[in-house]
């Protein structure tokens, strides 16, 4: 067995699974009260506590974050439904295995590959928000230096390196463990969120949305006034919250969850988790900062007299030491799995001798040394977009393979059809966008007077990618045998 | 046994929630203060952590 199929293996066992390697079963099939379930835990987590503050650190107003997060989550829920759910019903295949068909299995270790990289990056900033908290009882705040790579004082830095190592030798023991307490929690996380907010609103004295929105504008005018002034308008937080799962809808990884469903109306569950987490879970850790700069403004500055939103402060702040477990168990329970599928993809980089949990310390270590840069964290908004704009171009692929290929006339899934091991047309539809978005984001920085937002690139990026893989598709795999 | 830990565990570890629920809306309507407020919370989560892993595992 090749070490690609080991790391789909095991990837498969994370999302529940079975039948990696062939459709699945009709009596394997679920109902739709298990995708609720499992959506409605997914998205409160250790990221809501660090992207619900962002939006007020960067100038959103809440009219425009109440409904732009409605619109744009309305959207994504659409996405799931209507793109990704058509396809995982006729197929009833992993994402990783119909990669293969098309792609070839050595190109989809170079999509495990980006995937691990891109996911430590995000264990990483999940590190820091644990830490934030851990700190928090030692009187250890962290401060969000100017540069990317800047790291903050020393205290902060060991606490995480401690909690980055702590998290990378339980995800190296196993993932059921983790698994399983992520379980218990999530009821719990949610209403914390949800107490969160509460507990702002008194602090804040906001018994009605006219006070409340009168305190909000006061902290925006406070972070604009200290931080300079930035824009997070209507149109970018739809945007934002549509896409900022898109590797999960547009780059069709929950291909490998909707192939279970047994009907159509499970693509809606989605639902629960984007409304859930990403919209009560980021209003209410918003509400955290809007209280402590309303009650206590001294306290959101850094040494640089800046604005910063520390996580576990914030939470301290509003409900004392269950604010702070929170913070460490949101942040843990989501950086054990990603560096755990990160190792995984890590793993066939190392000869078959090397141990078994060689790739998981490894992404542990690199997560942990990015974790060590609080500013990686702070750029979460600008992160999940680029994550997205990179792994977003596979679903157009996938979504050419299904329903274009044939009636263009070139092979559906070419890889199994020709016997190939890399298709060299998927590298280039997946390449040449995501290479020229990140150009854009790293280093052109803006386009046509306006800074880039790396969210605003995702829907191109996937439509540029599917436009280059029907042109090279018909190039590299026509179908002779048809018209 | 199991079904005896599941009878009594999972209705305690439920109710436990309301600690979670209850008392930020009693702190927002004034009638107690932070301090309170947060031991209720940190009962209200031990209560969750301890019987929720009793009955969960089973499930």
């Amino acid at each position: 067995m090749s070490n690609v199929h080991i790391e789909e293996e095991a990837i498969e066992e994370i999302e529940g699974g079975e039948f990696e390697r062939e459709p699945v079963p009709k009596k394997a099939w679920k109902g739709p009260k298990a995708f609720w379930g499992m959506y409605a835990g997914e998205h409160a987590a250790g990221t809501e506590f660090m992207i619900g503050p962002l939006f007020l650190a960067a100038g959103a107003s809440l009219q425009n974050l109440m409904f732009g997060l409605l619109l744009g989550n309305i959207l994504a829920v659409l996405t799931w439904r209507y793109l990704v759910l058509p396809i995982a019903m006729q197929r009833r295949l992993t994402l990783y295995y119909q990669l293969e068909k098309i792609a070839g299995g050595k190109m989809v270790k170079l999509y495990n590959i980006t995937n691990g990289v891109l996911f430590c990056f995000l264990a990483g900033a999940m590190i820091t928000v644990s830490a934030s908290a851990v700190g928090v009882p030692f009187d250890i705040r962290f401060e969000v230096p100017e540069a990317i790579f800047g790291l903050s004082g020393f205290g902060f830095t060991a606490i995480v390196a401690v909690v980055g190592l702590v998290i990378a030798v339980i995800a190296a023991s196993g993932y059921n463990m983790v698994a399983r307490f992520s379980n218990i929690s999530a009821p719990w996380m949610i209403l914390v969120f949800l107490a969160c907010g509460v507990v702002s609103l008194a602090q804040m004295d906001a018994a009605s949305f006219e006070r409340l929105n009168i305190v909000w504008n006061e902290g925006v005018a406070f972070v604009q006034l200290k931080n300079g002034p930035q824009d997070f308008g209507f149109w970018k937080i739809v945007i934002f919250s549509w896409l900022c799962n898109a590797a999960m809808h547009l780059g069709m990884a929950d291909l490998s969850i909707f192939r279970y469903t047994k009907t159509k109306s499970a693509g809606w569950a989605p639902a629960v988790g984007m409304f859930l987490g990403h919209y009560m879970a980021w209003i209410c850790a918003a509400l955290l900062l809007a209280a402590l700069i309303a009650t206590n403004p001294d306290l959101t500055l850094n040494s640089a007299g800046k604005v910063q939103a520390d996580p576990g402060f914030l939470a301290w702040n509003a409900l004392g030491w269950t604010g702070i477990i929170c913070v460490v168990i949101a942040g843990w329970t989501t950086a054990n799995p990603t560096i755990y599928r990160a190792g995984l993809a890590f793993q066939s980089l190392f000869p078959t001798k090397a141990h078994k949990a060689t790739g998981v310390i490894c992404a542990g270590l690199v997560a942990t040394v990015a974790g060590a840069f609080p500013n990686l964290s702070a750029q979460l908004l600008g992160f999940v977009g680029t994550y997205g704009m990179i792994l977003g171009p596979i679903g157009a692929i996938i979504f050419v393979n299904h329903y274009l290929a044939k009636r263009f006339g070139f092979h559906e899934d070419p890889a199994d059809a020709t016997k190939t091991s890399f298709n060299f047309a998927v590298l280039l539809a997946w390449l040449i966008p995501a290479a020229t978005g990140l150009w854009l984001i790293l280093v052109k920085k803006q386009i046509f007077g306006w800074d880039v937002f790396p969210s605003y690139l995702v829907v191109p990026a996937w439509i540029i990618a599917g436009i280059l893989y029907l042109i090279l598709g018909k190039l590299f795999f026509a179908n002779k045998s048809k018209p | 046994m199991k079904k005896n830990i599941i009878i009594f565990a999972k209705p305690i570890s439920w109710v436990s929630l309301l600690l979670i629920v209850v008392p930020p809306i009693l702190y927002f309507i004034n009638s107690i203060d932070a301090e309170t407020m947060g031991s209720l919370l940190l009962a209200g989560t031990v209560i969750w952590f301890f019987t929720a892993s009793l009955w969960m595992k089973h499930e």
